[in-house]
């Protein structure tokens, strides 16, 4: 199991929209909650298709020529991404919980941090375990013919843990 | 979409939300008065097995989790899709019920989804069909507390 690494060496990604920036904004800052809400429902994609094993619904996340380093290997393009995603298939199934979550957009780009708290069910003859893990994921978003969707993405494990699973008491 | 438009939506949404996060909290507070106004007085919900059909057998069924001293409904994600004044709502929650067993805590941990057909009334946003899916769960001890 990975030993929790100093707080300075976490990779620094944004620097927050303040509530004035989006009051300031000639609509009252309409657009860019329109705009949050839509970024939210990119990675809701994303994360939800894991789960469902529905790869179309995760594809529809991440522009055609998007990359993607995951936490133990990169992959360029829709294919090879989805080609990697695929993997969740050998587990009995996957859980990636949303939280924190910090966005920032700026006209047709954003930036996404997002925490998710993933559970990895996987079931032998001996015995059934859960790999919980603490993610993040670092998006760079860009808005393209009206569709936010993923230009580059960044995967942390910032921690993990394997545990038994009991159902009994 | 005009801005008006897309006003609306936003409103609409958050209210969505705000009807889930009221829901939680008024199950975790036992608060079941609070849990019976989230839904149409005909609201049908299937339990991952029991259906309870209408308010009554809703909240009679909800408050079997008084049995358990306490627990956190942890909400997360949240994907809402809009149609007038209909929606469809998923949601996902991590319910941790602690528990004493043989003596011993015991923390029973579940991932649960939230499948809602919502329908905008006068008195706002509620549930009027509910599919809840237990995805997993397990038992874990509590080594100190």
């Amino acid at each position: 199991m990975e030993q929790g690494r100093p707080r300075s060496a976490w990779p620094r990604w944004l620097v927050l929209a303040t509530p004035a920036d989006i009051g300031d904004k000639a609509d009252g800052g309409i657009q860019t909650l329109a705009d949050k809400a839509a970024v939210q429902e990119v990675v809701w994609r994303y994360l939800v298709g894991a789960d469902r094993r529905d790869f179309g619904l995760m594809a529809s996340s991440y522009a055609a020529d998007a990359t993607v380093n995951f936490p133990s290997v990169t992959c360029e393009g829709l294919d090879a991404i989805i080609d990697h995603c695929r993997g969740v298939e050998r587990l009995a199934g996957t859980w990636h919980l949303v939280g924190t979550q910090a966005i920032d957009i700026h006209e047709d780009s954003a930036t996404v941090e997002t925490y998710s708290t993933v559970w990895y069910r996987s079931v032998s003859t001996e015995r059934t375990v859960d790999l919980i893990k603490g993610l993040r994921y670092l998006d760079t978003m860009v808005r393209k013919e009206g569709r936010w969707l993923i230009q580059h993405q960044v995967i942390t494990e910032d921690w993990g843990r394997t545990d038994l699973v009991s159902t009994t008491g | 979409m005009g801005q008006g438009q897309g006003l609306n939506e936003l409103i609409n949404r958050e209210a969505i939300r705000d009807l889930m996060v009221r829901y939680y909290s008024a199950v975790d507070r036992r608060n079941f008065e609070g849990v019976g106004r989230c839904f149409t007085p005909d609201a049908v919900v299937d339990f991952d097995g029991p259906i309870a059909n209408g308010a009554g057998e809703i909240l009679a069924y909800t408050s079997q989790i008084g049995r358990w001293p306490t627990s956190t409904h942890f909400m997360g994600n949240h994907l809402v899709e809009l149609k007038g004044d209909r929606a469809k709502v998923e949601t996902y929650a991590v319910a941790t019920l602690r528990t004493v067993a043989e003596g011993r805590e015991v923390d029973l941990v579940s991932g649960l989804r939230y499948l809602d057909e919502m329908v905008q009334t006068d008195e706002g946003w509620l549930i009027g069909r509910r599919v809840m899916v237990h995805d997993w769960r397990r038992s874990d001890p509590v080594p100190w507390a």
